[in-house]
């Protein structure tokens, strides 16, 4: 066996007197994958930062050795780092939209990094930077050298970082969630490019995920971390086969899966009449595009086109789509936060693009939305109380301050928290409690209809899990109805009875799960479903 | 007879909204903890005292009152109309001490010659010695030196005891608060375990007594820094600069804040044709030259009382009505700023998830824009507020040294600069009232901009996440 290529052992790293990182050590051989799998603030990302010596100030590495190709990286002067960052190790940030200068051409950024580490210049490095957008899947490379990064879509701009990243030829790749803010198909076109290079180039990759499905594509071998210390490591076959850790099983247990749903379901009795609570005809959400001085209407943006859809009381339907599909549109449009342009919104037989404003604000209580980002949903100068009370107030419920004190504290029982939180505010909460409040605060005026706007996008997997069962919980106790907007086909799978797939504004396959999932005619959905990173056991 | 003038009216009545903010804040936990962060830095603690200072001689300036006149024939007790503050009553040694016309700080004899004629018919030119400043001394030459530091040295001890005693008396306060024995509370403020900093207050506290109680005892034997063409004292004239100064800072605010919140706010969440007839206003304002507004605004209202001489019954009215005027005009013209701001964070803040779900409650306006809006804009109008503060302080410098400031009859350190404009030509130099309102009004901006400093430090969220 030859000497491996990067070797960290036994590195800890801290702020200030709180461990992030507690002594991991990883192997990577040339021409390897590592995947470094855990869920937020793990310390995953501060172990790739500290092998290219890019820490926050206010970071120290209190001890350990990371040695590439046999040379102690801790040790090296500053000015010997620089030619390695860029050089001999690439980097892959999560975020493509940030991670360019937005006023500089990407040929030209590409071109700098070749004329610190490869010394080309004019037209050699010219040559080279279209060489390596070819490489990275981009046509008609010459051309797009001095384009902008704002006339890229996000997985151009990740395909750029990519080339970008191998101009210095690295030997060590080191790829920090690349291909979370990406959408699914995309997701798929990034890692099959990342594997086709490596193989290449017989580059290793330190593959920082904390998608299983992303793993199982991608490792050769993978690492769980958890809390600052990687608690498992194991070749990728033997890992998805038989988990050895307590907490990767968790992991494994925490996916969203059909299985999961047919065993709880089973102890569901069926017995609910169905009745049509939601009917949407025909609904059109356009926004005007206006021009010049007078703000001329001169197009539209049909970010929701002619779409039709019956919602049963009980149910609930998974719309299903890409960013920009217009999905987190229609939702809007339901709950009339938007209005529509065209088409009706028939709510238990009323329709509420007739309502006027004061009667359309009386029926508020019937609908009620669940946001995706727990942090940005809750008024972080408001304690929880009033948070959850603001609608019971709006709307008249609960006649006492008592009467409604009561009831936040009924309402924060049944979503799992305790009494006593009512007078906290939210910034003392994690992100999965805050999701249950967000839940409480919807039900506090007894809708009947949730829309659930990726909930669940936002959390860890087991976090995730919990907030889903939770839903699924409600819905069975309560009889609600919801109307859940999400990309992520797992956790359709686990909670939709049925699913309507959006692709630009528009519904292109609609059905039960069953039907949609397994057997999609559409090929839009087909595309989908096979993008979708999954975990095969075998090879 | 007491009496309220418009800016005394409306400086307590902003003085009232303080103290009401300082009570809603202390029972709100998150309101609290930026505030906590700007009791811990020691700057700001040393800054605050020092501003306190000046408010409350500024304070006490603005407790007016006409005096009551010594006609022991009338039967009613009759008052002057001349109406004199509190302040001026404590300081009276100073508005008696008039010399004949410029003498320089701590000097006995005038600053130019004067011919004067001895007891035998015959004429010399010399400089004649100060009514007051230096009078008790027998021969200037050789005792001055010595007679200042005497001096120095007791007003030091005195300032020593009064130091002592309100340390112990703080300290005491503290102690009995947190039923700590006096000894150990006393150990860790010296050591500085303290979560406020009162080793640093309590040495700038010291420092500012120790110098207010020396030019206190200094001041009633000279003039410490001097005098100016019609023989008044140019500290006191610096003193009562300050009230002045601090009207302009804080009542220039109270016009404008209204303004600012109201429109910015409005603008930003509803958008639409409000926010296009705001936007119009505030540039089309913005693209008027202030200083013309302002000279405009004042040249109309001189033209007014001259006209209604008879509605101003003093001469402190009339230059008090000027100085509210000018606040006011001040207001007009500067609340363009804070505004754009505001429309700007409230248009971020109106997509925010939060106002959606309140929206989704079917909250009324007014309420989502009280409860989730304002509250959430507040930090941006404390700190333009206090950065805004020392701007003004300096505005009004500006101003009336091209003649469109305050009433000229007004102490202001603006008029102490446009009359030093004259001085400073003279050879040779007069330089001591141009010094005197330097220094005046460099110690209240420095203070005023540390303090803002730390607020906006406290304030600021992205330096706060930091340090979570």
């Amino acid at each position: 066996m030859t000497e491996p290529l990067l070797q960290i052992s036994d590195l800890k790293v801290s702020f200030g007197s709180t461990p992030a990182v507690n002594g991991i050590d990883i192997i990577i051989n040339r021409g390897e994958t590592f995947v470094l799998l855990g869920e937020s603030g793990c310390g995953k990302s501060i172990s790739a930062m500290s092998v290219m010596r890019l820490l926050p100030n206010s970071a120290t590495i209190n001890s350990g050795k990371i040695l590439l190709d046999g040379e102690d990286l801790l040790q090296l002067p500053e000015s010997n780092m620089r030619t390695i960052r860029g050089g001999k190790i690439g980097m892959i940030f999560q975020e493509p939209q940030t991670s360019l200068n937005p006023v500089m051409s990407i040929g030209s950024q590409i071109a700098e990094s070749l004329t610190w580490h490869k010394k080309l210049k004019g037209k050699s490095a010219r040559n080279r930077v279209v060489e390596l957008l070819e490489a990275v899947g981009l046509t008609d490379a010459d051309r797009r050298y001095d384009e902008f990064p704002h006339q890229f879509s996000g997985g151009m701009k990740q395909r750029v970082m990519i080339a970008m990243a191998l101009a210095g030829e690295p030997e060590l790749l080191i790829a920090d969630e690349p291909s979370t803010a990406l959408d699914v198909t995309i997701q798929a076109q990034v890692l099959e490019l990342l594997l086709k290079l490596q193989k290449e180039r017989n580059m290793a990759i330190l593959f920082i995920t904390h998608d299983l499905g992303v793993a199982s594509k991608m490792a050769d071998h993978v690492g769980v971390m958890y809390a600052g210390k990687i608690v498992e490591t194991a070749p990728r076959d033997q890992f998805f086969k038989t988990p050895a850790h307590a907490y990767s099983q968790k992991l494994f247990a925490a996916l969203p899966s059909k299985i999961k749903r047919q065993e709880e379901e089973k102890n569901l009795v069926k017995d609910q009449v169905s009745d049509v609570l939601l009917e949407v005809k025909n609904l059109d959400v356009h926004f005007p595009i206006r021009t010049g001085f007078f703000k001329k209407v001169t197009g539209h943006v049909k970010a929701v086109n002619n779409i039709s859809m019956t919602l049963e009381r009980g149910k609930t339907i998974a719309m299903v789509g890409e960013s920009g599909s217009g999905k987190t549109t229609f939702g809007k449009g339901v709950l009339q936060l938007i209005k529509p342009t065209n088409g009706s919104v028939v709510f238990d037989g009323i329709d509420l693009t007739k309502l006027s404003l004061a009667e359309l604000r009386k029926r508020r209580t019937d609908i009620q939305i669940v946001f995706q980002d727990p942090y940005s949903s809750m008024n972080p100068r408001m304690i929880i109380s009033d948070i959850i009370e603001e609608g019971m107030v709006a709307q008249g419920i609960g006649k006492t301050k008592q009467a409604r004190i009561a009831r936040v504290e009924e309402l924060l029982e049944q979503v799992g928290l305790e009494k006593e939180h009512r007078l906290r505010y939210p910034h003392e909460f994690s992100g999965g409690q805050r999701q249950r409040i967000c839940i409480a605060r919807a039900l506090a005026v007894d809708p009947k209809l949730i829309i659930c706007d990726e909930p669940t996008s936002a959390l860890d997997v087991s976090v995730q899990s919990q907030i889903l069962t939770l839903l699924k919980d409600l819905q069975s106790r309560l009889g609600l109805t919801y109307l859940f907007i999400t990309h992520n086909l797992g956790v359709v799978e686990y909670i939709a009875h049925q699913v309507a797939v959006m692709y630009q504004g528009e519904i292109v396959e609609y059905g039960d799960v069953e039907q949609v999932l397994y057997e999609p005619k559409h090929g839009y959905t087909q595309k989908l479903l096979a993008a979708v990173p999954t975990i095969e056991t075998g090879t | 007879m007491p009496t309220l003038l418009w800016t005394d009216g409306l400086i307590f009545l902003l003085l009232f909204m303080v103290v009401m903010f300082v009570l809603h804040v202390r029972r709100h936990e998150h309101l609290l903890r930026p505030w906590r962060s700007v009791l811990r830095s020691r700057v700001a603690m040393a800054s605050a005292v020092i501003l306190s200072v000046y408010l409350v001689i500024g304070l006490l300036d603005s407790l007016h009152f006409h005096p009551k006149l010594d006609n022991p024939k009338a039967e009613q007790a009759q008052y002057s109309t001349k109406i004199n503050s509190v302040f001026d009553v404590l300081v009276s040694h100073l508005l008696e001490q008039d010399e004949k016309t410029y003498s320089a700080p701590f000097a006995a004899y005038q600053y130019s010659k004067e011919t004067i004629e001895l007891s035998d018919g015959s004429t010399v030119r010399e400089l004649p010695r100060l009514k007051f400043g230096g009078a008790h001394l027998t021969d200037p030459d050789s005792e001055k030196v010595s007679d200042i530091f005497n001096r120095t040295l007791v007003a030091s001890t005195k300032a020593l005891v009064v130091f002592i005693v309100m340390i112990g008396l703080i300290t005491w306060r503290i102690a009995a608060k947190k039923s700590w024995p006096f000894s150990n509370v006393i150990k860790s403020i010296l050591k500085g375990e303290m979560e406020t900093p009162w080793k640093v207050i309590f040495i700038t506290l010291g420092m500012s007594f120790w110098v207010l109680i020396i030019a206190w005892d200094l001041s009633h034997a000279y003039h410490i820094f001097g005098t100016d063409k019609v023989g008044q004292d140019v500290y006191y004239q610096a003193m009562k600069s300050i009230r002045t100064g601090l009207i302009i800072g804080t009542l220039t605010t109270l016009v404008m804040l209204p303004f600012a919140v109201l429109m910015g706010i409005s603008a930003g969440y509803f958008r639409g044709w409000i926010d296009d007839v705001i936007q119009y206003i505030y540039t089309t304002l913005n693209s008027i030259p202030g200083v013309l507004l302002i000279a405009a605004s004042i040249l109309m209202l001189q033209v007014y009382m001259a006209n209604h001489a008879e509605d101003f019954a003093s001469l402190a009215a009339r230059s008090d009505m000027r100085l509210l005027f000018l606040c006011i005009i001040l207001g007009v013209t500067s609340w363009t700023g804070l505004c754009r701001l505001l429309r700007g964070e409230t248009m971020k803040l109106r997509e925010v998830d939060y106002i959606q779900a309140a929206q989704a409650f079917g909250v009324g306006h007014m309420t989502i824009i009280l409860r989730h809006i304002l509250p959430n804009v507040m930090h941006i109008i404390l700190i333009s507020v206090v950065i805004d503060f020392s701007g003004l302080v300096l505005a009004e410098a500006v101003l009336s040294y091209i003649n469109i400031g305050v009433d000229p009859s007004m102490n202001s350190w603006g008029n102490m600069i446009n009359s030093a404009r004259m001085e400073m030509a003279r050879e040779p130099v007069v330089w001591w009232a141009l010094a005197a309102s330097f220094i005046f009004m460099f110690v209240l901006v420095l203070a005023a901009n540390l303090f803002s400093d730390a607020v906006r430090d406290a304030f600021d969220p992205r330096l706060r996440e930091r340090e979570e």
